[in-house]
């Protein structure tokens, strides 16, 4: 399972909010939250169950990290301020600290639907099962989230014409 | 309710396009397999992992799990260089050698083995998971072209190991039986595990499944005999609360 699944299980404890130095910890806490109770666990159902097991450990993590910043500025809103460079933006590193403030400037049911939906590629259906939300919830959320997301990625790149496509 | 296409596949712009690659492209940290193995309790020591990994692993494993593996690098550690250094020697007193690229060929290109790397491998049978083939796994993973007496050791196990999917797939059979309240065929299913996977990456889930299959059958003398050898064997695997479990210790 840890083979199968340790990728999936970081990148959804990522892009859900974990912060990089503790994605390897909740990635841990994840698997044994998991193992500890693999026997309610079906065997189709594993990577569900991780995945909400993940999602339940970003929000903890989240939830720490927001107590942090009401003493510290946020380094990623200081980050994006920062006027672009064209290289600067298809540089990885540069690409993952931008998203990092995009994503965190997103309320957190819309930054959850849009990466199960964007980044995870999960089905609505999918998703509505996991957050245990009807799908027009899902669909709803998806659409003002990607609305969100594209503002956002277009006052960083200085574009404000394109229309957010559905 | 159709679900609508995915912004990567239409980006409007560059940035976006970087930004989506780079959320749906992270991956694990190189060591967090490790990490995550060592947390569960099924690679008793770390592998091929430097100490300072092992030292920054994080507060879910248990101080006495963490000394374990430190107590077990220094000694095997100690163990290994004067080793390697008898067979380098030995290698020496053997003729010129030929040319560094020619000898070593890729292992050269390959950064370093930690020399604590094969002796760990090797100690894993006394310190805590039988996962050995597991463990030589994650040891060439990290290290793929070095060859090390950790390549060596893996030379011992089958030349083409099953696929880890058909070892799953085998073992949710297992468990399906065991959800369905049918122990005898989650037992036939382990037997057929047993059989196909004689030196199977999944045998410590394996066991645990067995044992509980045993105690649901009915067996429980048997499932107590394998649970208190399984809890001697894995004191700290997180696996053992399950097992105490299934036959009451």
């Amino acid at each position: 399972m840890v083979d199968r699944y340790l990728d999936f299980v970081a990148r959804v404890l990522r892009n859900a909010g974990t912060p990089e130095a503790e994605v390897d910890d909740d990635v841990q806490r994840t698997f044994i939250a998991v193992a500890n109770r693999l026997d309610d666990v079906r065997p189709d159902a594993e990577k569900s169950f991780l995945l909400q097991t993940a999602l339940r450990m970003a929000a903890h993590a989240r939830r720490t990290l927001a107590r942090r910043r009401e003493v510290h500025d946020s380094d990623a809103q200081l980050r994006i301020q920062t006027p672009l460079q064209p290289e600067q933006m298809l540089d990885q590193k540069r690409a993952r600290e931008l998203l990092d403030g995009v994503l965190g400037e997103m309320s957190v049911e819309l930054r959850t639907v849009f990466v199960l939906y964007e980044l995870e590629e999960l089905s609505m259906t999918e998703i509505a099962a996991t957050l245990r939300i009807p799908q027009g919830t899902v669909a709803s959320r998806l659409r003002r989230a990607r609305a969100d997301f594209r503002d956002r990625v277009r006052a960083l790149s200085g574009s404000t014409h394109a229309e957010v496509g559905s | 309710m159709t679900d609508p296409t995915r912004l990567l596949d239409t980006p409007e712009s560059e940035l976006e396009r970087a930004l989506l690659d780079a959320g749906r492209s992270y991956t694990a940290s190189s060591s967090s397999r490790t990490k995550t193995l060592l947390a569960l309790g099924l690679t008793g020591v770390a592998t091929s992992t430097a100490p300072s990994a092992v030292a920054a692993t994080s507060s879910t494993l248990s101080k006495g799990a963490l000394s374990k593996v430190a107590v077990a690098v220094i000694v095997l550690g100690s163990i290994a260089v004067p080793v390697w250094r008898y067979f380098h020697r030995a290698s020496s007193a053997q003729g010129p050698r030929p040319a560094p690229a020619a000898h070593l060929g890729a292992a050269l290109r390959a950064p370093p083995l930690p020399v604590e790397s094969a002796p760990v491998v090797e100690s894993a049978k006394t310190a805590a998971a039988p996962l050995t083939s597991a463990r030589i796994e994650g040891a060439e993973s990290q290290q793929p072209a070095a060859p090390s007496a950790a390549t060596a050791h893996a030379d011992s196990r089958p030349a083409s190991a099953p696929p880890l999917a058909a070892e799953l797939a085998a073992l949710d059979a297992a468990r399906t039986s065991l959800s369905r309240s049918d122990p005898s065929a989650a037992l036939l299913a382990l037997d057929g595990y047993g059989r196909n996977f004689p030196h199977g990456r999944l045998r410590l889930e394996a066991e645990v499944l067995r044992i509980a299959a045993l105690a649901k059958s009915g067996q429980s003398d048997a499932a107590r005999k394998r649970a208190e050898a399984f809890l001697r064997r894995h004191p700290d695997s997180v696996l053992a609360s399950r097992v105490r479990g299934y036959v009451g210790l």
